[in-house]
Formats: C-alpha cells, sequence, structure tokens
C-alpha cells in the first residue's frame, strides 16, 4: 500500500494544495519498503492529483482539503484521511498502529509523543 | 480596574466586533480566539487554542508568505493582504489579513495579533465582475456533475479542442472558465466570442481581425479574437449557428493552426486552446447538412454533455442558496431561505431555462420580498398559475376528463380576459349564471 502525506517541514501541511512537498510512502504489511519526498510547490492542482495518481498512491494523510479535491481523490479510488496535524512522523506511526482519525492531533511535548482529537478530549501518550 | 476584570472587559469588546482576531506567542500558537473568528474559520476556541495558527487559518498564504512571521520579523504592520482560508468542513472563504505585534507593558514583543474579514460577499460580486469562475464556483450533487468534476483536471491539463453540448441555461460558459482557470494557461486570456450574435462578415473579422485597407474605413491593423486570446483560450459560444464559410475558416485554424486577417497576403499563426459550446445538437446537424462533419469531428475531441436542470433537480436547494446569498450581497438584503410552499413549487417546475431561470426567479423574488423569506407571492406569476392549475388537475383526477378540459377552457378564457367573469362569459358563449356554477363546481374562485 502506497501512502501519500503533503508535508509542511517536518509538519503535516495545513493545505492539501499548497504543500511544498509530499511524502510518498510504500508500505508492506509493517514495513516501510520504500519511502521518497517529491518537491510540490510549483505544481498546480491537476499536476499534483496526476503525481498522486501515477504514484499508485492509495490512501493520504493530510490537513485541510476542499471538496473538490477530495471528490477527485476519491473518484481514484484513493482514500482520503483529512483534517490531521501535528508532526508527520507521529503521524504516520498513528497510522501504522491503526489508530489514525480524521481530524486527530498529534505533537511532540519534549521526548514524549501526544495524540489526541482535536479538540483536546480523548488525548494519549503514544 | 484589575487585571481579571480587565481581561474580562477586553473579551467582551473582542467578541462584539465583526472581524475575526486570534493572537499568537512568539512562536505562532494561538492565545486567544474572539467569536467572529470562530464563525469565520468554523474551529471553537477549544480547538484552536494551543495550536499553530497556521494548523487553525489553512491560509493559501500561511506556507509560502506568512503575514504574522513577516509582522514579527520585520515589527511593521500588514493591512488588508489578501487571502483564501480553508473552513473546518472544507470551505474555501476569501478574506483579508492585517497583522501587528503585541507588546507587554515593558514594551517586549510577546507575540502577534491578526485580524481577518470575511469577503466572501464581496469576492461573489467581484467574481461576477471579472468572470473569473473556477470549478469551485460550480454547485452541483448530481452524480453527471460530479463525473464531469472528475474528468475536469485532465481535460484542463491537455490543450485538446473541448466541445460543450448543452441547453440553454445550463452553464456551459462557466465549465469553460473552469477548465481555462484550471489549465496552465489560466495567466493568459480567456475571450468569449458568440458565434450567433454577429452577422457572417462580421463574425469573420471579429475573430480574425482585419489589415489596414482591407475595406473602406479600414484605417488600420484590427487585431482578430485569436490574437488576442493568443497563448490563452478563445470560447466559440453558439458555434452550431456559424455559416458553412466560416466553418472552413475555422476548421484552418484548428488543422493547421493559423489564419489569415481580412485583406492579408500572409497567414498569422496562432497558440489558442478552442472551447466551442452549443446548445444544438452538432450531430444531427451533420446529418442534416448544415455543419461540416470534418469540423464536428475536430471539434469534438473531449465532448462534454451538461444535463438539463430538470435531470437535476437535487441541486436547486442548493443552487437556490447560492443565489440567495449572492442577491443578498448584491442588494443589501438578510433574506434566509425560500418558505416550504415556495419549495415545493420551484421542486416541482420543470425549468426549460435551466440554472438561469432558477436565478431569474430569485432575482425576480428578491425585488418583490418584503419580508425575511420567500413565499409564493414573491415568485413569478406564471410559475404560482402553474401551480394552481396544476391543484386543479390533481382534485379532478377521479373524475371524467370531459370536466378536465372544460375546467381548462374555463381557466383560459378568464386568463384571457383578465378575470373578467363577464367577457368570459361572452367569449364563452354561456350566460354569466352558467360560468359562475361551473367556476363554484371546480373550485376555481
Amino acid at each position: 500500500m502506497k501512502i501519500a502525506i503533503p508535508i509542511f517541514g517536518n509538519r503535516i501541511s495545513p493545505r492539501f494544495d499548497f504543500s511544498p512537498e509530499m511524502w510518498i510512502i510504500d508500505v508492506e504489511g509493517r514495513e516501510v519498503v520504500r519511502q521518497e519526498k517529491l518537491p510540490t510547490a510549483n505544481l498546480n492542482l491537476p499536476q499534483r492529483l496526476e503525481q498522486i495518481t501515477s504514484n499508485g498512491v492509495d490512501k493520504v494523510i493530510c490537513g485541510g482539503i476542499d471538496g473538490f479535491c477530495q471528490s477527485q481523490l476519491g473518484s481514484r479510488g484513493i482514500d482520503v484521511v483529512q483534517d490531521v496535524i501535528g508532526d508527520a512522523e507521529i503521524v504516520f506511526d498513528l497510522f501504522m498502529k491503526g489508530r489514525l482519525r480524521p481530524g486527530f492531533c498529534c505533537e511532540r511535548r519534549g521526548r514524549r509523543r501526544f495524540c489526541a482529537r482535536r479538540n483536546g478530549s480523548g488525548g494519549r501518550k503514544t | 480596574m484589575k487585571r481579571r476584570e480587565a481581561d474580562k472587559f477586553f473579551n467582551v469588546i473582542l467578541n462584539s466586533i465583526a472581524d475575526g482576531v486570534f493572537t499568537t506567542d512568539n512562536d505562532g500558537k494561538i492565545t486567544f480566539m474572539n467569536k467572529a473568528g470562530e464563525e469565520i474559520t468554523g474551529f471553537s476556541n477549544r480547538e484552536a487554542i494551543g495550536h499553530y495558527c497556521f494548523d487553525v487559518f489553512r491560509a493559501d498564504i500561511c506556507q509560502s508568505r506568512c503575514a504574522l512571521k513577516e509582522t514579527l520579523k520585520t515589527k511593521k504592520e500588514i493591512i488588508n493582504l489578501p487571502a483564501t482560508i480553508l473552513k473546518k468542513g472544507g470551505q474555501k472563504v476569501s478574506i483579508s489579513v492585517s497583522t501587528a505585534v503585541l507588546k507587554n507593558e515593558a514594551g517586549q514583543i510577546i507575540g502577534g495579533v491578526e485580524t481577518f474579514r470575511d469577503l466572501s460577499a464581496i469576492e461573489e460580486l467581484r467574481k461576477e465582475l471579472s468572470q473569473k469562475y473556477t470549478v469551485g464556483d460550480i454547485i452541483s450533487k448530481n452524480h453527471l456533475i460530479h463525473d464531469i468534476f472528475n474528468i475536469l483536471p485532465n481535460i484542463a491539463e491537455s490543450d485538446s479542442t473541448v466541445l460543450i453540448q448543452g441547453a440553454s441555461g445550463t452553464g456551459k460558459e462557466l465549465f469553460a472558465k473552469a477548465i481555462h482557470n484550471l489549465s496552465r494557461r489560466k495567466t493568459k486570456p480567456f475571450i468569449k466570442v458568440n458565434c450567433g450574435a454577429l452577422p457572417d462578415t462580421l463574425l469573420e473579422s471579429e475573430l480574425f481581425g482585419y489589415v489596414r485597407g482591407a475595406f473602406t474605413d479600414a484605417k488600420k491593423d484590427k487585431p482578430g479574437r485569436f490574437a488576442l486570446a493568443n497563448g490563452g483560450a478563445i470560447f466559440l459560444d453558439e458555434v452550431g449557428d456559424m455559416s458553412p464559410s466560416l466553418q472552413v475558416k475555422l476548421l484552418r485554424v484548428l488543422q493547421e493552426k493559423e489564419y489569415e486577417p481580412l485583406g492579408a497576403t500572409s497567414p498569422r499563426q496562432t497558440d489558442v486552446r478552442i472551447v466551442a459550446a452549443t446548445n444544438k445538437d452538432l450531430a444531427t446537424l451533420v446529418k442534416e447538412g448544415k455543419f461540416r462533419d470534418d469540423l464536428y469531428y475536430r471539434l469534438n475531441v473531449v465532448k462534454i454533455d451538461l444535463p438539463p436542470l430538470s435531470q437535476r433537480r437535487e441541486d436547486i436547494p442548493v443552487l437556490m442558496d447560492a443565489f440567495i446569498k449572492k442577491y443578498n450581497a448584491k442588494m443589501g438584503k438578510q433574506i434566509i431561505g425560500v418558505s416550504d410552499q415556495a419549495l415545493r413549487l420551484l421542486l416541482n417546475h420543470d425549468f426549460p431555462g435551466n440554472v438561469r431561470e432558477l436565478e431569474n426567479v430569485i432575482e425576480h423574488a428578491f425585488v418583490l420580498c418584503g419580508g425575511n423569506r420567500i413565499d409564493l407571492d414573491c415568485l413569478p406569476r406564471e410559475l404560482t398559475m402553474k401551480q394552481e392549475k396544476t391543484d386543479l388537475f390533481v382534485s379532478l383526477k377521479e373524475e371524467h376528463p370531459f370536466e378536465k378540459a372544460e375546467a381548462e377552457i374555463v381557466i383560459r378564457t378568464l386568463e384571457k380576459n383578465g378575470g373578467s367573469r363577464v367577457k368570459a362569459a361572452e367569449e364563452l358563449g354561456i350566460s354569466r349564471a352558467t360560468l359562475w356554477r361551473k367556476i363554484k363546481r371546480y373550485g376555481l374562485t
């Protein structure tokens, strides 16, 4: 399975359509087989969608995404976990544990990692 | 005043203003957001406080040229910077942003303050003036339209000629503009020509231009629409109305990418994407010999068929809401919606004029509507009269067809005579008393 995460530095990009980079991770079972970070700053929307499609992505984990982009990804058979904020690595770890939900916030607090629903309820150390 | 009281006092002030306000610490994490800010962003205070402002605000400028970061760096205010944010739920909202630094009593910078104003109503009007519509401006829940949405980015990315077919008022031009604004040519011109609105010779000079001396009064060169659209796109509306001689010239543009202005001796090269539209069935016109088959096949590289509004009734309520928003902004009214009766009538109407007719109905209602809700009496008379007739025929459904026909004749004659029973009775050749009995019998009062 291939996962695409639009990123902004080491964080999830707040906007799918304006992310400067796309982190594409190829996962087999629980193992990361291959990963790369592709520049996306200069891509327009059709090019972004094309990049995701041509890389064979099955799932997109992102921050804010508008209805049009979401329906475009949906029509290409790509699943979207949206409104996720925070540290991209922690988000990906949580996804691999099968616990990531839309609207989750994953942050580093010192040496600790913390994931919770955005309104602060149900937080737990990971 | 004590500190706690002062804080309360400032909160009351900030929550009573219409502009959104949030403050951040020096790391860019939100420390306060007022009520208007919650409404504009869609995030509650609880969801915003403690998070980075870009994760809440989600503006198009956040990752490239953050206004607050710039202010904290330069210590200079930024005023009314235009931006678009993504509201919770995925809706784009146009705003203007102003930023300033926050200082404590000792003059040390403790963070920033960002104020933002919802410009969606103004943006709606600006779009109407500039006609810069994007795919996000096309409103639909219909699967046929969504199927078109799905192929739109691919169409935009290619440089192929597009043929948009659909009845009048289905939004052919809106789709053409959306394709252009999604394409790499979006910074270049989008030129519209209505091929049905101009006589043949005028259309030729409009499309291809002319050179000095081409005809009497041609005192200087005039560039045609193809020259003006160079690098961009040309939208040929009502292409089915084009004369056979012009069809040949258009075919040459499509095949050779060149044309000759009137009176010119050498051809000009053109780099224009052609988007053609028609409310006629071009294939039928080809069969009838009214449209060149070779031009049809050249235009028909990518075809989009827009369904009439009667085939996408589920869109009527959402389109109505969008038009109500638009006319509230345009006419400065505060209409909140449509009454149940009016909605029922509109949902049952066939809308032969499609989305344009629906918009006209809403505009008509805005002119007449005195309250805050569009009711039956605000709608055009021909719509409500049709409803009255429908109700009558429903009530006569179980009765004899002869009675239905008679009731219809009585209604038509009354309408024709402006409701005058005397004149209607005269025309029908019956007495006033007989007419009165029929009116009473069919419940036409």
